[in-house]
C-alpha cells in the first residue's frame, strides 16, 4: 500500500513526532507508515486522514495486483 | 489492574528477589545470591529506564503501545516459540541419539531454557521492528 503521509505532513509543516502525537501513535510508527513498511489498520488510517482533514482514499492509495503486505 | 498497580506489584517482586539473595548471601551461597542480586539490579535500572522513556512519549501526547508495538510483540512472540520449538525438537531428537549423557540440575536447565526463550523473543522483536 501506498501513502501520501510524508508530503502531507510536509506541506503541513508537521514534525514526525507531532503528527505521532495527534494519531496517538509512536513516532516510530508514523517513520514506517511513511517508508510504507507497516499497512494501518482502519482506525490509524482514519486517524490520520482526519488530521490532514482529507479522506482515507486520498492518503492510502491500495497497489491493485500487489502482494498483502504492499 | 492500573498502572500505578502494575509499577508497584513489579516494584515488590524486585523487593522481594532482593531479599531472596540478600539471605541467600547470609545463608552462605554467595555465588547464587550475588547472581541474584545482579541480576535485580540489572532488571530495576533497565526498567526504571525503559519507564522513563514511556513517560516522556506520553508526556508528549504520543502512545507507546500502539498497534504497531502490539503487532510486532504478537510477530516476536510467535517467531521466537517456533524457532524455540523446533530447535528443541532438533536437539532433542540427536542428542538422544548421539549426544552425550549428562547430569544437570533441573533448575539451571530451566532456567537455560527460559534464557533461551526471552533472547528468542528479544531478537524476533528487533528483527521484525526493522522489517517493519
Amino acid at each position: 500500500m501506498n501513502n501520501r503521509l510524508r508530503e502531507m505532513r510536509e506541506k503541513a509543516g508537521m514534525t514526525q513526532e507531532e503528527l505521532a502525537a495527534q494519531a496517538g501513535v509512536s513516532r516510530q510508527t508514523i517513520i514506517s507508515l511513511e517508508k510504507g513498511k507497516y499497512n494501518p489498520s482502519i482506525i490509524l488510517a482514519y486517524s490520520l486522514s482526519k488530521v490532514f482533514n482529507i479522506s482515507i482514499e486520498e492518503l492510502f492509495l491500495l497497489n491493485e495486483g500487489g502482494s498483502k503486505n504492499d | 489492574m492500573t498502572n500505578t498497580n502494575m509499577r508497584l506489584m513489579k516494584h515488590l517482586i524486585l523487593a522481594l528477589i532482593a531479599g531472596i539473595a540478600v539471605w541467600q548471601i547470609a545463608a552462605g551461597n554467595s555465588s547464587f545470591g550475588m547472581g541474584l542480586l545482579i541480576g535485580v539490579i540489572a532488571a530495576a535500572g533497565s526498567l526504571e529506564i525503559k519507564q522513563r522513556r514511556i513517560s516522556e512519549m506520553q508526556k508528549k501526547g504520543m502512545n507507546p503501545y500502539d498497534e504497531r508495538a502490539w503487532s510486532l510483540a504478537g510477530m516476536a512472540a510467535y517467531g521466537a516459540i517456533r524457532i524455540y520449538a523446533i530447535s528443541l525438537a532438533v536437539i532433542i531428537l540427536v542428542g538422544s541419539i548421539w549426544g552425550p549423557q549428562i547430569q544437570v540440575t533441573p533448575y539451571n536447565l530451566l532456567g537455560l531454557c527460559l534464557c533461551a526463550l526471552l533472547g528468542l523473543y528479544v531478537g524476533s522483536y528487533y528483527y521484525y521492528n526493522r522489517k517493519f
